[in-house]
Parts: structure tokens; C-alpha cells; sequence
């Protein structure tokens, strides 16, 4: 406890010298300031702010309630304990002081050893919070940076990779996000897209997230080694990466969706691995999900996973959305839902911002869930 | 939104498991260390979840029950039934792959057990039918009066209780 100030404010100065001389005795460590009168103890309060304040009830310049209220519409004493000091023996002082915001009540004739124990308790209460906030303050600092760091493992917001425009964006519900996405090209023929849901959120659902994108560029490199082809085939990329969750023993899992585009056949081959909703997709003529009901990745250790390959031709528009887009749309029923991303698919001149716009995400302070978009469409 | 609980009952050889409300992570600890309990216990043959009042389950939860499917399907090469009559649960549990690894009935109880004798089923019918038969026996007799036989999972943390 070091350096603590406390103000006392009372009229009686022969009470005022006998709790002066008690903490010189008892707590030698405390500064004590005394102040006579309300007014000039909310004067010395706003000058010294004080650690803690004790306050005589009975003052002859201002109702001791009224100093209580000053103090505390105050926003410089607003978490600053107050404890009152009175001779009154009626409770309905003593719970107006507490419900005006007074911590605790001393009775005069005061007990000096009762004295020193309250206000020790007190003072010992004032470093504990001191400690919180400051591990508080470290854990913030300690998150911001590793929402930067995660940030950067993410492609850029937009690439094209022809003949293709790709647009990302995630909001983490926390500062580190359990979503992931990402686009890159495999060679000159093929493009990789995916993105991925880790089960919970927040920093160990972040770490899962790393080692994905590792796993995923290791796979690129084994192919452009001329290793193994997983990466352009998605059932086997998956089917690996479920082993390898499985082997980390993270307790761990995530929904994704990998897909490939082949720019020499226009076709697309994808893997749904629990990733819902499901991928919208627009032609000329439709707007359509895509569906597919292969496990998660890292939940079963027997599954199997397969893929389907659809014609590009026609496509114009691929849209991915995490689900925790389902958690902040109002609609009662998990169909109506469905249907509105499909109409907001369907109506929209689709960008990210106008999505952004029609869910009302920059609106909200809070998420209950991370919420990303993967949009894909074809040049003009 | 229902805040959610976890309950689950024995009869004979079987775990009941019931799913109320909306199951959040927040109950998965106490849900965690239950499955291991009676996973250590050893003594059971079967476990259905009864999903029928559940309103929503959250990944973490069904991180959960895919951890009971696969010690059934290791220790006893069997699925887990799940009765889900809920249209938004059965969309989740259908999105996440879930009806290839657990058994899943999405008529109530009554309704699936009638038509187990009606009709065989694709897969493993006997152990599928009598599964059912015996949830059925035991959820057909519970009443408001019984409402003390399914016990809440935090309960097993405490020690000596009865049913473990």
C-alpha cells in the first residue's frame, strides 16, 4: 500500500486530531488531510484527489448527504470509496448514505482499532482494483496486437487473380477472430479459395486459424514441388487436414468450404465441410445455394470427404458468408433467414460495402459471433 | 431465448440426455466433464440425446456430442440417437453432416416407434428398434410428478449422487 492519500471531512476538531493522531500511529504510510467544512472539503478533494474519503455527517456548512452527492455526480471521485461518519444512531441515515453511494459507515464514538481495521480493508480493496486494471489494461494492449498480427495473415482485402475479382472481409466478435478466409493462385491453371469457422472464438480459436494457413501453404508448396497434388484437390485437402486437426489434439474443430477454379475448363471443385449457410451462387438466370453435407474438419476421425465440380460459364457471382451472420438477423426461423441472404444475393448489385450495408454490420458495437464474407465474381 | 440446461436420466443400460432451451458454451464444462465421468464408469450400453425441446446448439456443444459418437461408435460400434423434432435444429445438425454419423429421428418418440414396427429400417434395425423401445418406455412414463428422474449434469460434480 504505498502513497495512499485519504481526506477527512469534519467539524469536530477534537475527532478530526484523534483519527490524525490514530493513522500517524497505526498507518504511518497514509498522507492525512483534513478539511472543516463541506465546501472546503470538496475544494481539498477536486485539488489532492484523494485515494479515499471519510465524511463527517453533521457538517455545519452543508448536509453530509449533500456533500456524498457532489462527490459522486463528480466524475473525478466516481470510483473514489467514500465512507460516512456519523453519531447518528438512526438507520435511515445510515441507508441513505449507503444508496447515495457510500461504501460503508463508521459510528461515532468511533473505536480506533475498528478505525484502522475498515479503513486497511478499504485501502487493501483500492489495490486490488488497481492490480485488475492494470493486468486489464496489459491483456487489451496484448490483444490489439495480436488482431494485427492475424489482420496480416489475411489476403488482401481485394485481389484479382484472373479472369476473377476476390473481395474478403471479416468483423471479429472479439479482437482475435475464429473465421479465416483466403484466395490465391495455384499456377497458371488453377486458383484456390476457402474459407473456415473454427469451433468457439477469441484467442484459441485464433491459434487454430494460424495453423491453418500454414497447413494450407504447405500443401501449395508440396505442389509446386511436384510432391502431391492435394491442393488442387479438394476431398484430399480436407481429408487431411481433418487427420492433422485430429493428431494436434487441440479439441478443436472448423466448418470450411475449399474450392478450386480450373481457368483452362471453367469449372469450379469444391468440399462443403459443414460450412453453413451454404454458398450462394449467381448466373444471368439464378440465385442458388450450393449444398453439400460433408463433417467438419477435426471432429470425426473416420470421415470421408468428397467434392463436386459445377461449370463457370455462366457464374457470375460466388458469395460465402459465415454463420455468424445467422446470429444477428432478426428473422424467428432459420428458413426465413436463408431465404433473405438469398434475396439480398439476388437484389443487390453485390460489393462487400453494400452487403455490409444490408446486414447493418458497421452499426453494431458488438457480435455475438464473427462474421465474414468471401465474394468471387468474374471480370468484365 | 430460453437460457438452456442439460439434463440426463438412466433407465437400465441406457443415458438419457436432454438438451432444453439454447445451448450455449457455457453449459459445455459442466457437459465436458459429465461425458468423461460416465465414460470412465464404463457401465452403460447406449446413449440417446433428446433434442425435443432444444431451441439452438452452438459449435462448441456439438463439438460435444461429436465426442460422444465417437467413443460409442469406438467402444461399442454404435451410433448415438438423437431425436430432434425442432426444424432449426434439425437444419444445424443436417448443415454440419451430422445425420451420416448419428442415428436421427425426427418424428417424437411416439410417432418413431410406431413406425419402427411398421416398417425395417435401412440400417442396423434391431439395435435402432430397440433403442427406441426402451427411450420410448421411459419417456412415455414421465410426468410433471417424475420431473425429479432426469437430474442436471452439474450434478454429477457433486459427489455420491445417485445415478452414476
Amino acid at each position: 500500500m504505498e502513497n495512499r492519500k485519504i481526506l477527512y471531512i469534519e467539524d469536530d476538531t477534537l475527532i478530526m486530531e484523534l483519527f490524525r493522531a490514530s493513522f500517524e500511529q497505526f498507518l504511518p504510510h497514509i498522507t492525512f488531510h483534513g478539511a472543516g467544512t463541506g465546501k472546503k472539503g470538496l475544494e481539498l478533494a477536486r485539488e489532492i484527489h484523494p485515494h479515499l474519503i471519510m465524511l463527517d455527517m453533521g457538517l455545519p456548512d452543508m448536509q453530509g448527504l449533500d456533500v456524498l452527492i457532489e462527490l459522486k455526480q463528480d466524475p473525478l471521485f466516481s470510483s473514489t470509496p467514500i465512507i460516512v461518519v456519523t453519531g447518528s444512531t438512526d438507520s435511515d441515515d445510515k441507508m441513505a448514505a449507503l444508496e447515495n453511494g457510500a461504501i460503508d459507515f463508521l459510528s461515532k464514538p468511533c473505536n480506533i482499532r475498528e478505525l484502522i481495521a475498515r479503513i486497511t480493508l478499504h485501502l487493501r480493496q483500492i489495490d486490488y482494483i488497481q492490480k485488475i486494471e492494470e493486468k486489464n489494461t496489459q491483456l487489451e494492449e496484448d490483444l490489439e496486437a495480436g488482431r494485427k498480427i492475424q489482420f496480416k495473415l489475411l489476403p488482401p482485402k481485394t485481389r484479382t487473380i484472373v479472369p476473377f475479382d476476390f473481395n474478403g472481409f471479416l468483423f471479429p466478435s472479439m479482437h482475435l477472430s475464429g473465421d479465416f478466409l483466403d484466395y490465391f493462385p495455384i499456377d497458371q491453371r488453377y486458383i484456390g479459395f476457402y474459407i473456415a469457422d473454427v469451433s468457439g472464438h477469441g484467442i484459441s480459436s485464433a491459434f487454430v486459424t494460424v495453423f491453418l494457413k500454414s497447413f494450407v501453404q504447405n500443401s501449395l508448396e508440396q505442389y509446386r514441388s511436384g510432391l502431391d497434388k492435394d491442393i488442387i484437390i479438394p476431398e484430399k485437402l480436407c481429408s487431411k487436414l481433418n487427420r492433422n486437426l485430429l493428431d494436434e489434439r487441440l479439441g478443436k474443430y472448423m466448418t470450411a468450404f475449399y474450392a478450386v477454379i480450373d481457368t483452362h475448363s471453367n469449372t469450379m471443385t469444391y468440399t462443403i465441410a459443414g460450412q453453413f449457410p451454404f454458398p450462394i451462387v449467381c448466373t444471368q438466370a439464378s440465385v442458388d445455394y450450393l449444398s453439400g453435407t460433408d463433417v467438419p474438419l477435426g471432429l470425426f476421425p473416420n470421415s470421408e470427404y468428397t467434392s463436386a465440380t459445377m461449370s463457370l460459364s455462366d457464374v457470375q457471382t460466388i458469395l460465402l458468408i459465415s454463420d455468424g451472420i445467422l446470429e444477428i438477423l432478426p428473422h424467428p426461423t432459420l428458413k426465413e433467414k436463408q431465404s433473405f441472404l438469398l434475396n439480398t444475393a439476388r437484389n443487390t448489385d453485390i460489393t462487400i460495402d453494400r452487403l455490409i450495408e444490408a446486414f447493418g454490420l458497421k452499426e453494431r458495437t458488438s457480435l455475438p459471433d464473427d462474421v465474414t464474407f468471401l465474394l468471387v465474381q468474374r471480370r468484365t | 431465448m430460453n437460457p438452456g440446461k442439460i439434463v440426463f436420466a438412466r433407465h437400465n443400460s441406457m443415458y438419457i440426455i436432454k438438451m432444453i432451451g439454447t445451448i450455449k458454451y457455457t453449459l459445455s464444462s459442466d457437459f465436458d466433464v459429465f461425458i468423461e465421468k460416465i465414460f470412465l464408469t464404463k457401465d452403460f450400453a447406449s446413449i440417446v440425446i433428446d433434442m425435443t425441446e432444444t431451441e439452438y446448439i452452438d459449435s462448441t456443444n456439438l463439438g460435444l456430442l461429436a465426442k460422444i459418437a465417437n467413443y460409442m461408435f469406438e467402444h461399442f460400434r454404435q451410433k448415438v440417437t438423437i431425436i430432434a423434432t425442432n426444424d432449426d435444429v434439425c437444419a444445424i445438425l443436417h448443415s454440419v453432416g451430422f445425420t451420416k454419423i448419428f442415428s436421427i429421428i425426427e418424428k417424437p418418440l411416439e410417432c418413431a416407434v410406431k413406425m419402427r414396427d411398421l416398417e425395417p429400417s435401412q440400417e442396423d434395425s434391431d439395435y435402432l428398434g430397440k433403442v427406441l423401445l426402451e427411450a420410448h418406455e421411459f419417456l412415455a412414463n414421465i410426468d410433471e410428478h417424475n420431473s425429479e428422474v432426469f437430474k442436471n449434469v452439474i450434478d454429477v460434480l457433486k459427489k455420491n449422487k445417485s445415478g452414476i
